[in-house]
């Protein structure tokens, strides 16, 4: 969609965000310096019996403006984007990781990164991040430079949603090492520094130098997603105008163990969706969206890139079913993207692909198989980049956000990561999960002309799932 | 706040700390305004030499009866905390396991928990287990019981709750942010209801390594005596570090109508949140003075709804631990809304509202805000502090008054620089 195209939509939007544009304009800034515009009211969202459809629906998403993402394929969501689109993968013995003495040895890690001089300004000191900060806040810089918004905002209306499992885990494990060896001087405070599940969201906001909310969150592997749920919930309320979110995880000796003594790693590279997939392949990296409420986009016109695409919806669930294990027929997944679909105002047919969890484990995958098919008719094209660059764990939901607006600005979906046979081999052996129409071999390109909404999943231990929907238009598809 | 957006009631509250795991144990410690004090286990061989030496912890007794150890024995201690929490908050809102469940299957209940540091024992175990046995060695009990959604988790898997399932993890300020964001799930429609609130573990490791920053009261590098810990000292000019606490408190949100359908008491209701970022303040710490963090704060407070002064709250509940750095820089951000010049004049309680200091009666952790603030609108009356000096540059004194029924801010400065203020009102 064009940008004159997105403010024309814009423009012609319902009384209700004409009369909160009003509002805004009005109060301008405060007395203080910040800003002190007024909320939209989302009087209308609570007042809907839950389970009902909400009765808004137009301009209650959030524009996304900026993407950042630091991944196996390379430290830029453009490596991302041409890496995926290759549907091969980076899952290999990993270099600077060490897998010894486990039972496996596949990573998806990250190469060495840009040099800090060029990856950082002046504000955060590069080696007293450990590494997951590091990924963070280059993804935060490579997706607030695109966004352009530090042209215009007003930092105090910049708020921050981080979300990660371990943060620097890999560091404070050096640290907690060198104090059991117990037979040498005591290891530096400084390698805790960063050793904090809030450090990676607090280097970025320290980075960009903003003091709007940050809120950091540790739900696992929906962490990332969660993240920028609360982004979006304080776009809508008015807390911000602008909204950092993202995720962020390094490979580390705990997640490594723990994966494999839950017998949940293939040894093999991973296979997403395929009947004899038999688990996961962990992998690091960061993933950082750029979100702006759509007042603000009407009111900074002139200033604000075109975007990408929308973030319409999100929800959320907990299977309540196990510790581990998904519910056997997703009960709890379907929930979930049920949530996020009537969140954004949308029916399930609007749907045009799903980037899903699809870890490769046995039991994930038929969980969201068997939600997938009971949310959606049959056919719709379903995806899954864990093959590619592995399961990021806090970072993965924010990361396949990236891939998702990806998707949707590219009139493509990203294949699948074959490891094994051909597109043409697989699909005639059968060796696919019932119902899932994986996309294979190729980006499967979208219908042109419409427009066009992804879903992403992500879901977690404890049972903790979060969906996002995104979309090319802030107002498309069959509506509620 | 606009009036259309449905009014959040606190409908009921379950708490474990060094104080037990009743409310009444709470209440009572809250009058004395004591703090119960454990020697930690310095065996692992952690600690310095002269290292601080106690801390408030939780005493497992306290709850067998309520979480027997057959049913514990797959939880990590801060899952154990949580759980004992959200049975006991449940029970003061006068539901049950079978009434959530029945309500529109589970779906409608929330769980948004606030956590610091995680399970902080059993990770350390799991990775005793890598770094000394092998990767091999690994528990995947452990593994899965380390996680910092571990205990939101647990809760949501025993007592059937199906809606947003969330762990914050913003330092001190991870208690308040799940509070408010728990409020704003119902708010928007999302949940029906929330178990929301913190919870946090102290092992020794971690005692340890705040041990090495300086951080608690008796972590003063300088040689010792067999001497106790001295007491933490929330804004006193003489305060020397915090006292390091774990426990759990939960509460119940509903809205207010949902309230009044079943006949339900509130306990409070919950007001606006406002939440800001100092981007000077170290990884781990406070900055000296924060300006612009402050006047978003206040701004975006009154842009909720907050009150627009002093004079028009019941109090000011801190998060002020004894900490120099932490209690004078959050003192910086509450002169904003008391109106006070940045150096006021020393005196006794020279502002309009009462402030509150409730880590002094449960050590650091983010929930004794919550605590003290419900057990302040009960109209309990916090012990006074002995011999109280006032800090020139803070000049905030605490009260040990009855606060009025009213309302009250609450508030958290996180180390690395996050803020928070939650309101909370008489119902």
């Amino acid at each position: 969609m064009s940008q004159s195209s997105v403010f024309e939509s814009l423009d012609s939007g319902s009384s209700e965000s004409e009369s909160a544009e009003s509002e805004s304009s009005e109060s301008g800034p405060s007395d203080f310096g910040c800003s002190d515009s007024e909320s939209r009211d989302s009087g209308a969202r609570a007042s809907a019996t839950l389970g009902a459809p909400s009765a808004e629906t137009h301009l209650d998403g959030a524009a996304v403006i900026g993407l950042g993402a630091v991944t196996a394929f390379g430290w830029t969501s453009a490596d991302l984007r041409r890496g995926l689109a290759t549907g091969t993968t980076t899952v290999r013995e990993p270099v600077e990781f060490s897998t010894a003495g486990h039972r496996t040895a596949l990573a998806s890690e990250v190469s060495a990164g840009p040099e800090p001089s060029v990856a950082l300004g002046d504000r955060v000191g590069w080696n007293r991040l450990s590494r997951a900060d590091q990924f963070a806040v280059v993804a935060a810089r490579e997706a607030w430079a695109a966004s352009t918004v530090a042209d215009w905002v007003d930092p105090c209306r910049v708020g921050v949603f981080f979300g990660g499992s371990t943060a620097a885990m890999a560091e404070a494990e050096g640290f907690f090492g060198q104090t059991l060896k117990n037979d040498g001087p005591r290891p530096r405070l400084r390698s805790l520094e960063s050793q904090q599940l809030n450090g990676p969201g607090d280097a970025v906001a320290r980075e960009l130098g903003v003091s709007g909310p940050v809120v950091s969150m540790s739900s696992a592997c929906a962490s990332g997603a969660l993240a920028i749920e609360a982004a979006l919930e304080a776009l809508r309320s008015g807390e911000v105008d602008v909204a950092v979110a993202g995720g962020s995880d390094s490979l580390c000796q705990m997640t490594y163990a723990g994966f494999n003594a839950l017998r949940a790693v293939d040894p093999e590279r991973s296979r997403p969706f395929r009947v004899e997939r038999s688990g996961l392949n962990l992998g690091e990296g960061a993933g950082v969206l750029v979100l702006v409420r759509a007042e603000s986009l009407k009111q900074n016109r002139d200033s604000v890139v075109a975007p990408m695409a929308w973030l319409r919806g999100a929800g959320g669930s907990c299977d309540a079913h196990h510790m581990t294990a998904p519910h056997p027929e997703g009960a709890g997944a379907a929930a979930s993207m049920r949530a996020a679909l009537r969140d954004g105002g949308l029916e399930p047919l609007a749907a045009s692909f799903v980037n899903a969890h699809g870890t490769g484990t046995p039991h994930n995958d038929s969980a969201e198989a068997a939600a997938i098919a009971d949310v959606f008719e049959d056919g719709l094209p379903v995806t899954s980049v864990k093959g590619a660059i592995g399961h990021l764990l806090g970072a993965a939901g924010a990361v396949e956000a990236v891939a998702t607006v990806l998707a949707l600005s590219d009139g493509a979906v990203q294949p699948t990561a074959e490891t094994k046979g051909t597109r043409t081999e697989i699909q005639q052996t059968g060796t696919l999960e019932p119902g899932v129409d994986l996309v294979l071999g190729a980006p499967r390109v979208l219908p042109a002309g419409a427009d066009r909404v992804g879903v992403s999943n992500s879901f977690a231990f404890g049972g903790a799932n979060a969906s996002l929907v995104f979309s090319t238009s802030p107002v498309c598809g069959p509506t509620l | 706040m606009s009036r259309d957006r449905p009014a959040i009631a606190v409908s009921g509250v379950g708490v474990v700390s060094g104080h037990g795991a009743d409310l009444e144990a709470h209440r009572a410690a809250y009058r004395e305004g004591r703090c119960v004090l454990r020697e930690v286990d310095r065996a692992a061989g952690y600690h310095r030499e002269n290292s601080a030496r106690s801390a408030s912890l939780v005493d497992a007794s306290c709850y067998r009866e309520v979480l027997p150890p057959m049913k514990a024995r797959r939880m990590s201690p801060p899952s154990r905390f949580s759980m004992v929490a959200a049975l006991a908050a449940l029970e003061d809102a006068g539901l049950s396991r079978d009434a959530l469940a029945a309500d529109h299957g589970g779906d409608v209940t929330a769980v948004v928990f606030g956590t610091s540091y995680g399970p902080s024992s059993y990770t350390e175990r799991i990775l005793r287990q890598i770094l000394l046995e092998s990767p091999q060695a690994a528990s995947p009990m452990l593994f899965t019981e380390s996680v910092a959604n571990a205990p939101a988790a647990q809760v949501a898997l025993a007592l059937g709750c199906k809606g947003p399932n969330i762990t914050v993890t913003q330092r001190e300020a991870s208690a308040l942010v799940a509070v408010g964001q728990g409020a704003a799930l119902i708010r928007s429609g999302r949940a029906r209801r929330a178990l929301v609130g913190g919870v946090e573990e102290l092992n020794p490791l971690l005692h340890s390594i705040l041990d090495r920053f300086g951080a608690l009261t008796g972590s003063r590098g300088m040689a010792r005596t067999d001497a106790a810990d001295p007491e933490a000292r929330p804004l006193d000019l003489r305060r020397s570090g915090f006292v390091a606490a774990e426990g759990a408190a939960v509460l119940v949100l509903e809205r207010t109508d949902d309230l009044l359908d079943r006949a339900g008491r509130a306990r409070a209701l919950v007001g606006p949140m406002a939440r800001a970022f100092d981007p000077e303040a170290p990884a781990t710490g406070w900055g000296r003075t924060a300006p612009t963090t402050a006047r978003r704060l206040l701004s975006e407070w009154r842009r909720q709804g907050g009150v627009e002064g002093a004079s028009e709250l019941a109090g000011v509940v801190a998060g002020a631990n004894g900490s120099r750095r932490h209690d004078l820089f959050e003192s910086g951000l509450l002169r904003e809304v008391m109106a006070l010049p940045s150096n006021g004049t020393a005196g006794r309680d020279p502002t309009e509202a009462r402030v509150l200091t409730p880590k002094r009666f449960m050590g650091e952790q983010g929930v004794a805000t919550l605590v003290g603030a419900l057990l302040a609108l009960e109209g309990n009356s916090g012990g006074s502090p002995s011999g109280f000096e006032v800090d020139p540059l803070i000049c905030l004194v605490p009260s040990d008054d009855r606060v009025q029924p009213g309302k009250l801010l609450l508030s958290a400065a996180a180390a690395g620089g996050s803020c928070c203020w939650l309101g909370l009102e008489s119902p």
